[in-house]
């Protein structure tokens, strides 16, 4: 005898597949968790409401048609407890090349700003959206990680997380870091944490070092732990120096010079500016990005040290490759 | 041996095909017929009440399918899916701020592939956090903000840059190096339009030189389109330099800047195409005796001039 239809919304029987709708269910099933053919049946006879008792053979043709389109679903075995798993399905988030690579020159434009915790806080929404993409995506947007972002530091590769870095700074800790340096490989490191940046790229922590008398800062990804955090003892005692260097412009007063920086004069396109430099490589490094631009003026001794720099690049070159310009 | 073939459902395949296919973009029917005339199981047409039949099946399965319009392109489209991504207040406030700064660098390119992206990902979000995005979406729109004005100046010229992009045609750039220098004029095949913290540059291969160069857009006065076409097979001359010491092991490499070594001594060797030589130059005296200019010549000749330049100042009294 036939069996009567009893779906009451089913208008048109010939307007629907039936073996979709029932394949699609088992695909939700799966979503939500692993589940055997006994389960996979009984979900079926409750939502397709004509559906019966399917056999092994037909659920393995349904899982086998979810396998060709791209899922991948694990066998059941003794130690799954005979459930089938979804372990990853092509219906996930799938963006194009365009779109993929349109956020990942976002996330290199945001490194410009150094404004790291907004740029935290896109590293962890691009994982998440990550994790969320079909695997051709994750493709895409690896590879263009890859060939946009290839000065960029992700937060992560950072094994300590910044935002605790960042309360121990608020909290004026110090810090006994075990740090992975580039040249004399793990040794631990303790200085007394300020503030987290983004320069070039790449995230750091600034801290004064009681020991070498300056203001270190390290490589946020390349600190492996913390090992001791412990109140700050005494009040530390800086040791900096102000110079005064002179800077020529294109343009208006430069944008980028710091907060640490103070205008002496100005003529024209030329500014007169005082500093307090607590790190002094760094200082040297900011004074020779700006080439013939500019000039340190005081003090005398950093005057001689530049100099000296120059004359040492200068011996690398051959004296007779010089042209007058 | 031959494999074995998987046996499948074969009309129900055809109905989760359609499904795969929306799930990565917007179709008309005739766009889906062809993608199962492409697949290997399928390699055959169907009748648009087939195909109408198959979207049926999607949309009793609970799936909203928007029917297709003049607006959206005679495309079917997907609107919403079973796998939910939760996100956080925090990650909306992201992608709300997102918004803001791609609608800020004025690209219709960035910003249409943003919106597209926001499309995309709206139909794995739930009613509430839908909801959330949009109302955050708004006030964000109404925020006005230095930080998302300062390329508004250069509006016109982004915009007309990367349409000249787009057609791939040969410009005349009219500019000024500096304020008390003169207009100077530059023949040229633009590439593409790079932000920087505060200021947009203008890439472009110049025809006169043979080299990859750029200017900043407050140095542009115009750009014209000649009745050229670009010719794509631009010969790009490297700039190769050495990275030594301590620099060796920790060197990170910009944009396009391609790495060899370390050789026995430790150096690496580093090949690049500059945009902006003086940025370069500049930035390698930064490195100071551990970086050398190698190859070509004419680059390590301005390299050394640049450092005796710079040495002088030192030796004026100040």
């Amino acid at each position: 005898m036939q069996k009567k239809n009893r779906r009451p919304n089913f208008y048109e029987l010939d307007n629907v597949n039936l073996t979709a709708l029932r394949i699609l269910v088992i695909f939700d099933m799966l979503l939500k968790a692993p589940c055997d053919i006994s389960e996979i049946n009984e979900k079926l006879e409750k939502e397709v409401k004509d559906c019966k008792k399917l056999s092994r053979d037909t659920i393995c043709i349904y899982l086998n048609t979810l396998r060709v389109l791209g899922c991948v679903i694990s066998r059941p075995t003794k130690n799954n407890d005979f459930k089938y798993n979804l372990v990853s399905h092509p219906f996930q988030l799938s963006l194009t090349e365009k779109e993929v690579e349109t956020l990942i020159e976002l996330r290199k434009y945001f490194s410009t700003l150094c404004e790291w915790r907004t740029t935290v806080e896109i590293d962890n929404l691009f994982n998440k959206i990550l994790e969320n993409l079909t695997s051709s995506t994750q493709k895409l947007f690896q590879s263009a990680k890859k060939n946009i972002l290839c000065r960029e530091v992700t937060s992560e590769k950072f094994l300590r997380s910044i935002k605790q870095l960042e309360k121990y700074c608020k909290q004026n800790k110090t810090l006994t870091l075990l740090y992975k340096s580039p040249e004399s490989g793990e040794k631990n490191i303790t200085l007394n944490a300020e503030e987290i940046t983004m320069e070039n790229g790449a995230f750091y922590l600034w801290g004064y070092s009681d020991e070498l008398e300056t203001t270190m800062y390290l490589r946020v990804d390349r600190i492996l732990d913390i090992k001791t955090v412990s109140l700050r003892h005494n009040k530390i005692e800086r040791v900096f120096f102000k110079a005064i260097y002179k800077l020529k412009t294109g343009s208006d007063y430069p944008s980028l010079i710091s907060e640490k920086d103070r205008m002496l004069e100005r003529s024209g396109d030329e500014f007169i500016i005082e500093t307090t430099v607590s790190n002094k490589f760094r200082f040297f490094q900011k004074i020779l990005s700006y080439g013939s631009d500019c000039t340190v003026l005081h003090p005398e001794k950093v005057r001689e040290e530049i100099a000296l720099n120059l004359a040492n690049i200068l011996k690398i070159y051959d004296e007779t490759a010089l042209v007058s310009e | 041996m031959m494999k074995r073939r998987v046996k499948i459902a074969s009309s129900a395949y055809r109905v989760l095909l359609l499904l795969k296919k929306l799930n990565e973009g917007d179709y008309s029917i005739d766009e889906l017929n062809n993608f199962f005339y492409e697949d290997v199981h399928v390699k055959r047409y169907f009748s648009r009440d087939v195909i109408l039949k198959y979207l049926n099946t999607l949309r009793d399965a609970g799936y909203d399918i928007s029917k297709p319009s003049a607006s959206g392109n005679h495309s079917y489209k997907l609107n919403n899916s079973r796998v939910n991504i939760d996100f956080s207040d925090e990650e909306i406030k992201i992608l709300g701020l997102l918004r803001k700064y791609t609608k800020s660098l004025h690209q219709k390119r960035l910003f249409d592939n943003y919106i597209s992206f926001i499309e995309k990902l709206k139909r794995f979000m739930s009613q509430a956090r839908l909801k959330k995005l949009e109302k955050y979406f708004e006030s964000r729109e109404a925020e006005s903000d230095d930080c998302f004005s300062k390329f508004d100046k250069y509006s016109g010229l982004i915009k007309k840059t990367e349409q000249y992009i787009d057609e791939k045609q040969r410009v005349e750039i009219k500019y000024k190096p500096s304020p008390k220098e003169d207009e100077k004029i530059a023949l040229a095949e633009l590439q593409n339009i790079k932000y920087e913290q505060e200021d947009v540059r203008i890439v472009f291969y110049n025809l006169l030189s043979g080299r990859i160069d750029s200017l900043k857009a407050s140095q542009v006065i115009d750009i014209k389109q000649l009745p050229i076409v670009s010719k794509l097979n631009q010969l790009h001359s490297p700039v190769i330099f050495k990275v030594k010491d301590k620099l060796a092991r920790v060197y990170r490499p910009y944009e396009k800047e391609k790495l060899a070594g370390p050789d026995d001594k430790g150096h690496i060797t580093v090949t690049t195409y500059p945009e902006d030589m003086e940025a370069l130059l500049k930035r390698l005296l930064r490195y100071g005796a551990s970086c050398e200019v190698v190859y070509p010549r004419q680059v390590r000749d301005k390299m050394a001039f640049l450092v005796k330049e710079t040495l002088e100042n030192y030796k004026k009294n100040h």
